[in-house]
């Protein structure tokens, strides 16, 4: 298998991704649009709600050379060993890699299966050579992204600029980079002075 | 239901983590996981005694489910008397010839143990 090569999927703008991880959320952690907190990613993972609600198979395996897969052929996602236990440690990498495996889950399974069953050709390219709307990873990262740092939450980290990178990483249980690619995602909508629809069509509780 | 799924339908039930399970077994998470997702054998009778005693769940339950998955039943002969052991070789002989009929008559007389 090529892992440098992905298969170029249907583009999705930010919006779309935001709104599919807000609707995740609302069917699995309703109270993570309310008030920012970590997600739990640990107790997600054990509890099978893998399996309860997307309707995949969780394993942990010893992998050599990635953090994750997401099988979307067998329906399995399955963590490195170090990863699962960087989960129970409270580890934001390991929090990343399982919200990114899951947004692979929530944005891809059906456009990928389908293609699978319908035994269509998979166009895979390498990263550099695919437009970023197009690139799964590009996509399944700003699904994470919106899974661990939810815009109803970070509109009111934002209007009451209570917090600073530093503590809203920690609030968040993400990294120092992963915060401040967040915030610089709203800051680059502000200087455009064209936030997207979301911002004002979401109440922030 | 095969072995891996009951014992990961009683551990997700009972809110126990794979790293629970598996630190109080001392196994690798790697194993358990392995287990539950049925890459692995049942393990051997010591081991499935922690685990019924960890899940709550009875002993013989679990010898259940980890047999219909070998397809083939082990019975253990140590501290049985030579009668029950010749019972046991006596049953594994005839096994080809039992039908439904010989094995309600069997079953018959087995529920008379109480």
């Amino acid at each position: 298998m090529n892992t440098n090569k992905v298969p170029v999927v249907k583009a999705r703008s930010t919006v779309e991704i935001e709104y599919k991880a807000m609707a995740f959320l609302k069917l699995t952690y309703p109270d993570l649009l309310k008030k920012p907190a970590p997600f739990p990613g640990a107790g997600f993972f054990d509890s099978g709600k893998i399996t309860e609600i997307l309707n995949y198979d969780y394993g942990i395996e010893n992998l050599n050379d990635a953090e994750a897969y997401t099988d979307f052929d067998n329906k399995r996602l399955v963590l490195n060993k170090n990863v699962y236990e960087g989960l129970h440690t409270g580890c934001p990498r390991a929090l990343f890699t399982l919200a990114h495996e899951i947004s692979h889950i929530i944005l891809h399974s059906n456009e990928i299966r389908y293609r699978i069953f319908n035994n269509c050709q998979l166009n895979k390219l390498n990263r550099s050579k695919i437009i970023t709307y197009r690139d799964p990873e590009w996509q399944a990262n700003a699904g994470a992204a919106a899974l661990l740092m939810p815009w109803p939450t970070m509109l009111n980290i934002i209007k009451e600029k209570k917090l600073n990178l530093f503590e809203m990483a920690t609030k968040y249980n993400v990294s120092y980079t992963a915060a401040s690619i967040r915030m610089a995602k709203y800051d680059e909508y502000l200087s455009k002075k064209k936030p997207p629809a979301y911002f004002g069509g979401l109440t922030s509780c | 239901m095969k072995f891996g799924s009951y014992i990961r339908k009683i551990r997700e039930n009972s809110s126990l983590s794979l790293k629970e399970v598996s630190d109080k077994l001392s196994w690798s998470v790697v194993y358990l996981s392995d287990i539950e997702r049925g890459r692995r054998n049942p393990p051997n009778k010591e081991k499935m005694k922690e685990l019924s005693e960890i899940l709550g769940v009875p002993y013989n339950e679990l010898l259940d489910y980890a047999n219909k998955e070998k397809d083939h039943i082990e019975l253990e002969t140590v501290n049985k008397s030579e009668n029950v052991t010749d019972l046991a070789y006596a049953l594994a002989r005839s096994w080809d010839k039992i039908d439904d009929n010989i094995a309600n008559d069997i079953k018959k007389e087995l529920s008379k143990i109480k």
